[in-house]
């Protein structure tokens, strides 16, 4: 379809929790400014995938290259710094701090901080909702509204590639419409973002690409429409 | 009644207060960021105090650059001890038993080593603020003035970092929600650290301005750390408004208690508290529910 450059690479990546491997030879490719789909369901391993890369569990076997550079072996901190932002599932804002707070602590990177007001003023763009709670504890917001904060505070850190694990989780249908809505919107400014859904349908319609997971492995990956309609994949992974 | 000047009483009580806040404030700065209890709290005020005794006898310096000192020979070895012995308990999956008992043994050791060091005697320091003020029939030396202002500075200076600077989102970020707040790029060991040194110099700030009052000596951190942990389970644990409201309500009640029955009853009135409000109010008064 496109032919934008790689971004990021995973090749062969082995990993799991305690010596209990759940990772089994994971490949995947982002491309700079896609939307890409990780779908599965639950317990594939899609949120150790991101864990995996965003560097807080640490791959037994394969590499991680981003841009060229091989991420082994870094911290979180530093691959934060290199732009590779983990949106968690759940949400995990911090609860007792203002929504400000909350989008000042997502630019805490040095690069980030300096350009703090900036991105800010984008993020408040992106999210009017945000700006006319921003003095509100994070604590006290709806669950969209949450979501919308952590994706923000995601994008605080200024990053080329964005994974959001599972913002769908728990919000009503016009809701997932509006998250869905913006993940177009953050591409379109230049994002890559890695959307990890359970609700397959959903981000089948915005994803260029998707990864089909299942027991730690990915069983399939190709276009999104080519996975949408395959009859077997449907039925059999994504419970459509 | 018979005599009392509530106003002296309050003021009194409201001095004392002003120092138990202070060392509840750095316990409850190192629970609500750490989740761990330093029971040596008490042996880095001890510190506090031999620093700022051996500054000004030894040194002779200032009185300002005493304080200062004691300050930052406590800051110092509070991030050492962070560094060679808490981050590794820190980083287990059981780490609140190791901790405490950690905490415990080094206040035993802290206390033995300034025996062995220092002697058991009473190092007595003249008051570093001089004068003694009367307002309205209430008697206030001027030591006693330094320290409510020196509490009211420390309190905002605390207050500005956690609200204002970048360290200060990272504290609370991790405080709230260390793995998110990993996720953001922040260096929880670091902030670990930082904050383990900040706050034994706040208790180090309490001996420097509690020392001329009293004394130095090997023990001397034992009564403001036991009145500090009544003090952070009655305002509420790892709140910072908690620990200076409950310090100084505690001094006040301490202070009317002991001018209606005697000053024996000090610390019966101190643990009877404790003892009521974990019976009513478990959370503190101003500590939220823990799910
Ligand atoms: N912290 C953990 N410790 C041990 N096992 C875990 C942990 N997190 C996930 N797992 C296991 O790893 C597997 C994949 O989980 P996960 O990556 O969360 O899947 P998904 O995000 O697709 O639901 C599951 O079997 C789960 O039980
Ligand atoms: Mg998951």
């Amino acid at each position: 379809m496109e032919n934008h450059a790689a971004l990021l690479e995973l090749t062969g990546i082995e990993a799991g929790y305690a010596g209990v491997q759940v990772l089994w030879g994971v490949d995947l490719e982002l491309r700079e400014r896609e939307i890409v789909a990780l779908l599965g369901a639950n317990g594939a391993g899609k949120t150790t995938v991101l864990r995996t890369i965003s560097g807080i569990v640490k791959p037994w076997h394969g590499d991680i290259v981003l841009q060229k550079q091989n991420l082994d072996g870094l911290s979180p901190r530093e691959i934060v710094s290199r732009g590779v932002i983990h949106v968690p599932e759940g949400r995990h804002v911090f609860p007792r701090m203002s929504v400000v707070d909350n989008l000042r602590a997502g630019a805490y990177t040095e690069r980030a901080w300096s350009h703090q007001r900036e991105t800010l003023e984008e993020v408040y763009g992106l999210f009017p909702r945000l700006y006319e709670r921003r003095s509100q504890l994070a604590g006290t917001l709806s669950g969209g509204e949450q979501q919308m904060l952590a994706i923000g505070r995601g994008l605080m850190a200024r990053p080329k590639c964005l994974m959001i694990d599972e913002p769908s989780l728990g919000l009503a249908p016009k809701l997932v419409d509006a998250v869905l809505d913006l993940v177009i919107q953050i591409r379109d400014l230049g994002c890559t973002v890695l959307l990890v859904e359970q609700n397959a349908q959903r981000a089948l319609e915005v994803a260029e690409r998707a990864y089909v997971m299942e027991h730690g492995r990915i069983l399939f990956a190709g276009a999104s429409a080519a996975v949408a309609g395959d009859p077997a994949i449907r039925q059999a992974y994504l419970g459509l | 009644m018979h005599g009392f000047n509530i106003a002296q009483l309050l003021v009194d009580g409201i001095v004392a207060g002003s120092m138990y806040a202070l060392m509840a404030s750095g316990i409850s700065l190192i629970w609500g960021t750490m989740r761990m209890l330093n029971f040596a709290h008490g042996e880095f005020y001890m510190i506090g105090g031999y620093t700022l005794f051996f500054a000004l006898v030894a040194l002779k310096v200032h009185p300002v650059i005493a304080v200062g000192l004691g300050l930052l020979a406590t800051f110092m070895l509070g991030v050492v001890v962070e560094r060679l012995i808490m981050r590794w308990l820190l980083l287990r999956a059981e780490w609140e038993m190791p901790t405490l008992v950690a905490t415990l043994g080094l206040s035993v050791f802290m206390q033995n080593f300034a025996l062995r060091t220092f002697g058991a005697g009473d190092l007595g320091l003249p008051y570093v603020v001089p004068g003694v003020f009367r307002i309205a029939g209430v008697v206030l030396p001027g030591q006693r003035i330094a320290i409510v202002l020196v509490a009211i500075v420390a309190f905002a200076v605390v207050w500005s970092i956690l609200r204002y600077t970048k360290f200060g989102v990272a504290i609370r970020a991790t405080s709230q929600d260390r793995d998110t707040a990993v996720l953001m790029g922040i260096d929880f060991p670091k902030v670990y650290m930082l904050t383990f040194g900040i706050s034994v110099a706040l208790a180090a700030l309490a001996a420097t301005m509690l020392a001329p009052i009293y004394s130095v000596n090997p023990w001397m951190g034992q009564r403001p750390m036991l009145k500090a942990f009544i003090v952070v389970v009655f305002g509420g644990l790892g709140s910072l408004e908690g620990a200076i409201l409950g310090g100084v309500v505690l001094g006040i009640i301490e202070s009317v208690g002991v001018a209606v029955v005697s000053s024996e009853w000090q610390d019966v009135i101190a643990f009877a508290i404790l003892i009521l409000v974990l019976w009513v109010r478990p959370q503190g008064l101003f500590g939220a529910k823990e799910s």
